[in-house]
């Protein structure tokens, strides 16, 4: 193992990592936020994300082989550091949990009907840990591996989708309030959130020039699969309807109907596929974490932290009572610890470093 | 790798698929009975309860040759409860089978539940939230009780709800049942509060007969329109294809048979208090009966027959968005849809009186008939 991660393999891994559980709810999002102008919401949080993801790349540029952690150490000193380390490890706990425990609920309530959900939940656990104990090679060799299936299955879905769909449902455009309209943004933007893990892999990337515009493709595809979802599920179930619905995206894929019906109920062929997507969110979420605390406490092995998560996070996964207050956790923490680990943080970092003229000279 | 390590990962995939493979969703394709068509009603007596009536089809009446003589090919059952879930239990304690609506194709709703609001809304929220319910069903009210679908004698076709399906397909070729899936259905009862139109089946002596449709708002059943109605909403909709028309002219009977349909909307007068709708229809097609030996049809009388149509269309839908709009209230074409998606700005103005404005606006038909073929004889 070389652990050199290619810059293709740098775009797929952060299309699946940000392609998570939120897939299933982000047509409801946007769609409670700004009713029918949803979609283009959806494309302006992506662009927001790609903002973030500048400052993001700017800075892994300045400290090319250094990761996060390191980062912080250097540019506030061991101290300062601690706080800042601190949020950025809450928000990945709390969200990689309330992830899994989404995912365990939509794969109840789709697939495993009388299987106990803690047994999804530490079966999926497990699995997850094996492949982020391997390192960061085997999970973006995972996601290579993945990459293709899921486009492929996404794109079969999309065009399935395409006949019954009333797709005027996407008017009116721009009739919005601005102020709600920003908030809308705001919403979306948090749905592509999850691209911060690049700090963490960028020592092992070979060509470090090119890692923005890797993530720039990355998020452009996941723009495109967001949008491609938003707009077919208010075509196919209405504007209204979507915003009524638990899980719009899931809904709309149990409503495809194939011609001459050799095939019903779809969703059992395409849900198992998107447990891949959940797993690609997870997987790298427990290596980020363990990374965190290993370089954090100086500890040389991060495979040791790696078990000790798993009874954390499957315990914060199980605490919320029902989907709902899942719901309600993970929105606060992305909200407001999130948006400051992936905006204030790096943006703060950045600063302080260009005034203490730390890091490598970019030439770009 | 380290030989530890690959004893460690050895026995954990060893474990792991001992320990994970799941039985608790191990199910036997035995042990489900498969809905494929509910009926639901009201109960007369008792307030509050509903009466739900399940049709199983037998086993082997998926079999090659099964299903022997005239033998039905399905069971019916029924069992009355206050709500779905409950009459569900009810069935499994009838049955050696448990319920499952995974396969369902067909909701018949009785004309008692659907002109009560609290039962009817109370089925609503059932199917729309129970994740096992397919959404490819198609939903159907009844004339009468929905539990008289139990009597259909299904001819030609062995099983019930192939059956109805079927019929309820033909609204392709015949143009006289209106055509709605699951999700339009749910978007318009979300959408306009409880405004709907449904495809309308009547049960007699065994026979089904799907046939115009049924209006409902505000949750409840207010009317119903003819079968010939229903052609002219479907034209005036744009989701016509086929159906014939047959009028008289100079004597002559004519028949027209369409088979593409084209519709545009139009906001003519944007004015708030006489706002103007004109709904432009393009119906192509061929004739499909004349008067043998009547002459040879040439340009002329063909712009003739045309005409003739598209006066008669006009008149008729006409007649038919006056019972939409005037009796009963309902915006089934869509009028205040197409308003909110392509004139915002008047809909802001208007749509929290829209219940008032609706019945006061101006719509216009205007039709076009094209006659392409005339089919073998000159």
């Amino acid at each position: 193992m070389n652990e050199k991660i290619s810059n293709y393999q740098l775009t797929m891994f952060i299309v699946l990592t940000i392609l998570g559980v939120g897939i299933f709810s982000l047509p409801r999002v946007v769609a409670e936020a700004t009713n029918s102008d949803g979609w283009i919401t959806t494309i302006l949080g992506g662009m927001i994300a790609i903002g973030e993801y500048y400052i993001i790349s700017k800075l892994a540029r300045k400290f090319p082989n250094f990761t996060f952690v390191e980062i912080a150490k250097e540019v506030v000193g061991k101290v300062l550091a601690i706080p800042i380390i601190f949020v950025f490890l809450l928000n990945t706990i709390i969200v990689s949990s309330m992830v899994l425990r989404i995912f365990g609920e939509v794969i109840k309530m789709s697939l495993l009907f009388k299987t106990p959900i803690e047994v999804i939940l530490i079966s999926f656990l497990l699995l997850a840990f094996l492949l982020a104990r391997g390192g960061i090679e085997p999970i973006v060799r995972f996601d290579e591996f993945v990459f293709p299936i899921m486009i492929f299955s996404v794109i079969l879905l999309l065009a399935l989708a395409i006949p019954d769909s009333d797709f005027t449902n996407i008017l009116p455009i721009m009739r919005t309030k601005p102020m709600d309209f920003i908030n809308g943004v705001m919403e979306t933007s948090f749905a592509y959130t999850d691209f911060e893990f690049v700090l963490f892999i960028v020592p092992f990337i070979k060509n470090r020039e090119k890692i923005f515009k890797s993530g720039f493709i990355a998020i452009l595809i996941v723009v495109a699969v967001y949008v491609g979802i938003v707009i077919l599920s208010f075509a196919k179930l209405g504007v209204e309807s979507v915003k009524q619905s638990m899980w719009p995206t899931l809904s709309m894929i149990r409503s495809i109907n194939v011609p001459d019906s050799f095939i019903e109920r779809l969703e059992g062929i395409i849900m198992p596929l998107w447990i891949l997507f959940a797993f690609t969110t997870i997987a790298p979420s427990l290596y980020v974490l363990s990374k965190i605390i290993s370089k954090t406490i100086n500890h040389k092995e991060f495979k040791h932290f790696c078990t000790m998560l798993i009874p954390i996070i499957y315990i914060i996964a199980i605490t919320p009572n029902s989907v709902v207050d899942a719901y309600k956790l993970l929105n606060f923490t992305v909200k407001y610890i999130g948006s400051i680990s992936v905006f204030v943080i790096p943006i703060l970092l950045y600063t302080v470093a260009s005034i203490r003229k730390m890091g490598e000279k970019q030439n770009a | 790798m380290h030989k530890k390590a690959k004893c460690f990962i050895s026995l954990y995939i060893i474990a792991a698929t001992i320990i994970f493979t799941g039985c608790w969703d191990k199910i036997e394709i035995e042990k489900r009975g498969f809905v494929r068509v509910i009926g639901i009603d009201k109960e007369k007596e008792k307030e509050d309860l509903i009466k739900v009536t399940y049709v199983f089809p037998k086993s082997e009446a998926f079999s090659p040759g099964g299903g022997k003589g005239d033998e039905k090919a399905f069971v019916v059952m029924s069992s009355t409860a206050k709500s779905i879930g409950k009459a569900n239990d009810y069935i499994d304690s009838k049955i050696n089978r448990s319920v499952y609506f995974g396969h369902m194709r067909m909701v018949v709703l009785g004309e008692e539940l659907l002109k009560d609001e609290k039962s009817f809304k109370r089925v609503l929220d059932y199917i729309a939230r129970e994740p096992s319910f397919s959404r490819e069903i198609k939903f159907l009210s009844c004339d009468g009780e929905a539990s008289s679908i139990g009597e259909i004698k299904p001819e030609v076709e062995k099983i019930l709800a192939e059956y109805i399906k079927g019929i309820v397909e033909n609204w392709e070729s015949n143009g006289m049942i209106v055509k709605v899936d699951f999700n339009q259905f749910m978007d318009s009862i979300i959408t306009n509060k409880g405004m709907a139109i449904l495809p309308k089946i009547s049960i007699e002596d065994g026979k089904a007969n799907v046939l115009g449709a049924s209006l409902i708002k505000d949750y409840k059943l207010v009317g119903s329109i003819s079968a010939d109605d229903t052609l002219y909403l479907n034209t005036l909709l744009g989701k016509r294809i086929g159906g014939n028309e047959t009028i008289d002219i100079d004597n002559e009977t004519v028949s027209f048979q369409s088979n593409k349909i084209s519709r545009k909307i139009r906001l003519k007068n944007k004015d708030l208090d006489k706002l103007e709708i004109e709904i432009y229809t393009k119906i192509e097609g061929s004739i499909s009966g004349y008067e043998i030996g009547g002459g040879e049809l040439g340009g002329r009388e063909i712009l003739n027959i045309e005409n003739a149509f598209n006066i008669n269309g006009e008149e008729r839908c006409k007649a038919v968005i006056k019972k939409l709009q005037k009796d009963y209230e309902v915006d089934v074409i869509g009028i205040g849809d197409y308003i909110k998606k392509f004139h915002p700005s008047v809909w802001e103005e208007v749509k929290d009186r829209w219940n008032e404005v609706y019945p006061n606006i101006r719509i216009t038909p205007v039709m076009d008939y094209k006659v392409r073929r005339a089919g073998d004889i000159k």
